[in-house]
């Protein structure tokens, strides 16, 4: 055995193993007895290979375009059928209670009314939109693509950190990192039966059908194309996945126009009637006629034809006030009055500093404390108190004090580690896990999703913009216990 | 399958020219490489900057002709558009918006090229690498062709990958036809009893063209001038020249108009056919060598006239409006019709 050494962090490969799978313990040996200067080289061939294949993200500059292949570690990350059980039914109830969510702020909202979420937290956010007051989306489906952070504590309990319903990315890892697994590492993978992943295309496609508009004259075979802001755009080649993986085209705004009400794409044989747009693009550029007028990558009309039953839009328009960090703090009460249900996963405990007596609690105990700013992604303007120096205190402690309502504050959570492909050996990291879900006439979840890993020794900051890199996640199609194991109980 | 967009169709077509248009002008490079060291050879150099009408702009930036700069302007400058770097940057970016529909070897397989491409140096660039530089950059186009041809879908895009390659390479052969025949003109005109020096000349000619050992096949014995420039325009099985070029995009707009119901292959087709009435007309004409230039002029302004109508007809270049509501009409039969059987 190697010197890999956790801590006392849980590790998702190595620690509890006899409680979790026996099959782990087999995993783990796989990769820790193997020669780790053959590990280092075929690493190094994969990824090349990523970036041959153009599994890319893209950089542009004046002259040039640069291609980076997201770091890639070939040591997975490892759920068992039991674990993963548990998200899946978590993540299902989650999407469903902010579907019903997202219903009852745009219609009767009960939810408002009754003070469980105060009314100007929802009514007042900037991604609420007014234009769909009253709507009625095909199913009762708001967020069709989902995808939930989720992170482990010490005790290796699953916390939601973050819900993300307006445009999640990183699918197209989660499926290439595990074609890349399977041609680069076929001996590592002999033998074990994890849960697939390559059929996400072929759900996301008939989930999308399921949601054409009441206008779509084909019901039994809507056009269903993917909207991307364009080439340019960093997250381009996720575009040309799912777009590829379903069968439909990659449109632009440009390619779109609409007349009467209804939709078109420009064909080389004349218009064509387009049904469901899976847009990649933020509600604010869709179109100029109803938000930004300068938008060049948006289609005019486009808002009128959904309102009119001719065309869906996934994911609608407006749902960011449900994954806004502030009505995060809310949802296990959320989950509750919409399903009568206790969540199956749980937060991380949150202060809403809007609230007088968290705000105080904030201030009292701010090394201790993660202080999020409400708007931003990216891992952006975050104080992480135990690790910030006095200077970077006081400066979150007067950003604060100037806008309360911008900010929430968490403890500190010590995110799960798992071992990583480091210099010399195998190192723990951080990590943290997205899992998609798709809904349509009813929710399905990717087995396993993203695995974010934070590659800086010591690094919470998974995000790739800021060195982080992603593992192929695996998830145990059985966990295979002995009868007379303890574990399964 | 959904209809093809039109960006797509236009990205297509730009594609394939762009890949034949690098290939080409490795080709021609290539044969001007071979004869580095000649005394004639600065002309020769010279030529091949009015053959692409670059002269002005080569001047202003690099001064006096030499091998090696006109060598790095045409291969790897990427402040020239027209450089070979720049044409596999357009085709790759092409192949990128391409991407959902092209196979991952071919964007592969680009990727790599465009790649190695960009490492080129100047030393790859001089006396005794070049002709080896200009061999494999021609291989590699000719390689990213195979794998398009291998892999690639037969929808109707492939048609309009075809259609960018043919009206690509007979403006290739019109253009350096042109330029080359002008150049042994001015010795003595095309008629007259040919020196030494000319055979290599049409020989050197033909090599650019790939063409020397077809042409051998076809017309064994004496190299005749006129022999040679009515091969590389009019025979119909010389894949470079004109005859068999416009052949070729006839077939494809029938496969657009036949396969897939085109209506609008019609205005293509008709600028085809006249251009095509023209070729009949020039390879049955003694005099065609007193109205050479003019006769190529024309032919590169009807390939440009049948870009111009592709754009037209299928990349929306035209106005959308009007054609919605035909599409709504057409629906509107359509259900009718449906609901009648």
């Amino acid at each position: 055995m190697s010197n890999y050494d956790p801590c006392a962090f849980f590790c998702e490969m190595s620690s509890e193993m006899s409680n979790r799978s026996p099959k782990l313990q087999d995993i783990w040996k796989r990769f820790d007895e193997a020669d780790f200067e053959n590990l280092t080289a075929r690493s190094k061939d994969a990824d090349l290979e990523l970036f041959n294949l153009g599994v890319t993200f893209t950089v542009y500059s004046d002259k040039d375009v640069i291609d980076r292949v997201l770091p890639f570690d070939i040591i997975p990350r490892v759920l068992t059928a039991r674990e993963w059980d548990t998200i899946d039914r978590g993540v299902i109830q989650r999407v469903s209670a902010i579907n019903a969510f997202l219903h009852d702020i745009y219609n009767e909202r009960h939810i408002l009314n009754d003070g469980t979420v105060p009314a100007e937290l929802v009514l007042g956010n900037s991604n609420y939109r007014d234009v769909m007051v009253g709507f009625q989306p095909a199913c009762g489906v708001y967020t069709h693509i989902s995808g939930t952070d989720i992170i482990r504590d010490d005790n290796g309990q699953f916390l939601v950190l973050e819900d993300n319903v307006r445009s999640p990315s990183g699918v197209s890892y989660v499926v290439e990192n595990r074609h890349l697994m399977e041609r680069s590492f076929p001996d590592l993978l002999a033998d074990l039966k994890l849960r697939k992943v390559s059929d996400y295309g072929t759900n996301l496609f008939s989930k999308l059908s399921e949601v054409a508009p009441s206008g779509c004259i084909d019901k039994d075979e809507p056009q269903v194309v993917v909207m991307s802001p364009g080439m340019f755009n960093s997250a381009y080649f996720e575009h040309i996945f799912l777009a590829r993986e379903m069968g439909v085209p990659v449109v632009e705004g440009s390619d779109l126009f609409c007349d009467e009400d209804r939709v078109y794409m420009k064909t080389i044989a004349g218009p064509r009637r387009v049904d469901v747009i899976y847009r990649r693009i933020d509600d604010a550029f869709l179109d100029p006629e109803v938000f930004r007028p300068d938008s060049m990558l948006g289609v005019k009309g486009l808002v009128n034809a959904m309102l009119k039953g001719n065309v869906t839009i996934a994911n609608a328009l407006g749902t960011g006030v449900a994954d806004d960090k502030a009505v995060y703090a809310y949802m296990p009460r959320i989950i509750k009055y919409y399903l009568d249900e206790e969540p199956i996963l749980s937060n991380v405990e949150t202060h809403i500093c809007r609230e007088k007596d968290a705000l105080q609690y904030t201030l009292d105990h701010l090394d201790e404390l993660v202080v999020k700013p409400v708007g931003e992604s990216g891992g952006y303007g975050i104080t992480i108190g135990p690790k910030a120096t006095r200077e970077q205190l006081d400066e979150a402690r007067a950003a604060l004090l100037a806008n309360p309502s911008n900010f929430i504050a968490q403890p500190m959570i010590s995110l799960s580690v798992c071992p990583t492909l480091g210099e010399t050996g195998l190192v723990p990291r951080h990590v943290d896990l997205r899992p998609f879900a798709i809904t349509g006439k009813g929710t399905w979840v990717l087995p396993g999703g993203l695995t974010r890993v934070a590659l800086k020794e010591g690094s919470l900051i998974v995000n790739s913009s800021q060195g982080g890199g992603t593992k192929d996640t695996w998830v145990l199609a059985e966990d295979q216990f002995n009868s007379n194991d303890g574990g399964n109980a | 399958m959904s209809m093809l967009l039109s960006r797509y169709a236009e990205a297509l077509f730009w594609f394939a020219r762009y890949i034949e248009r690098s290939a080409s002008l490795a080709r021609i490079l290539n044969v001007q490489a071979g004869f580095w060291q000649d005394h004639a050879n600065q002309e020769n150099w010279a030529s091949i900057l009015s053959l692409y009408v670059d002269t002005d702009r080569f001047t202003e930036r690099y001064g006096q002709v030499t091998a090696q700069k006109v060598a790095k302007f045409y291969i790897t400058d990427r402040e020239n558009p027209s450089s070979i770097l720049s044409c596999l940057w357009a085709a790759r970016e092409n192949a990128r918006l391409l991407r959902p529909l092209i196979s991952v070897s071919m964007w592969s397989y680009i990727n790599v090229s465009y790649n190695e491409m960009k490492s080129l140096s100047d030393r790859d660039l001089d006396a005794a690498r070049l002709s080896r530089t200009c061999e494999s950059i021609a291989r590699t186009c000719d390689a990213i062709m195979g794998v398009t041809e291998g892999t690639y879908y037969r929808d109707a895009g492939w048609r309009f990958y075809q259609l960018g390659l043919w009206i690509e390479r007979a403006d290739q052969t019109s253009r350096l036809l042109d330029v080359k025949v002008a150049q042994v003109a001015n010795y003595n005109g095309l008629d007259q009893t040919e020196t030494v020096a000319d055979l290599e000349f049409w020989k050197l000619l033909l090599h650019s063209f790939e063409a020397y050992h077809a042409f051998q096949r076809n017309r064994p014995g004496r190299m005749d001038p006129k022999k040679v420039a009515n091969f590389l325009m009019f025979n119909q099985s010389f894949p470079r020249s004109l005859t068999h070029c416009i052949g070729e995009i006839q077939d494809m707009l029938n496969d657009l108009y036949m396969g897939y119901q085109l209506r609008r292959v019609a205005r293509c087709y008709e600028e085809v056919e006249m251009l095509q009435y023209e070729l009949e007309a020039a390879a049955k004409d003694q005099h065609l060598h007193l109205r050479f230039h003019g006769f190529n002029d024309m032919v590169q302004n009807r390939l440009m006239e049948i870009t111009k109508q592709l754009g037209q007809s299928f990349f929306g270049h035209a106005d959308w409006s009007k054609e919605a509501e035909e599409c709504q009409n057409q629906t509107k039969s359509q259900t009718q019709s449906q609901t009648l059987s």
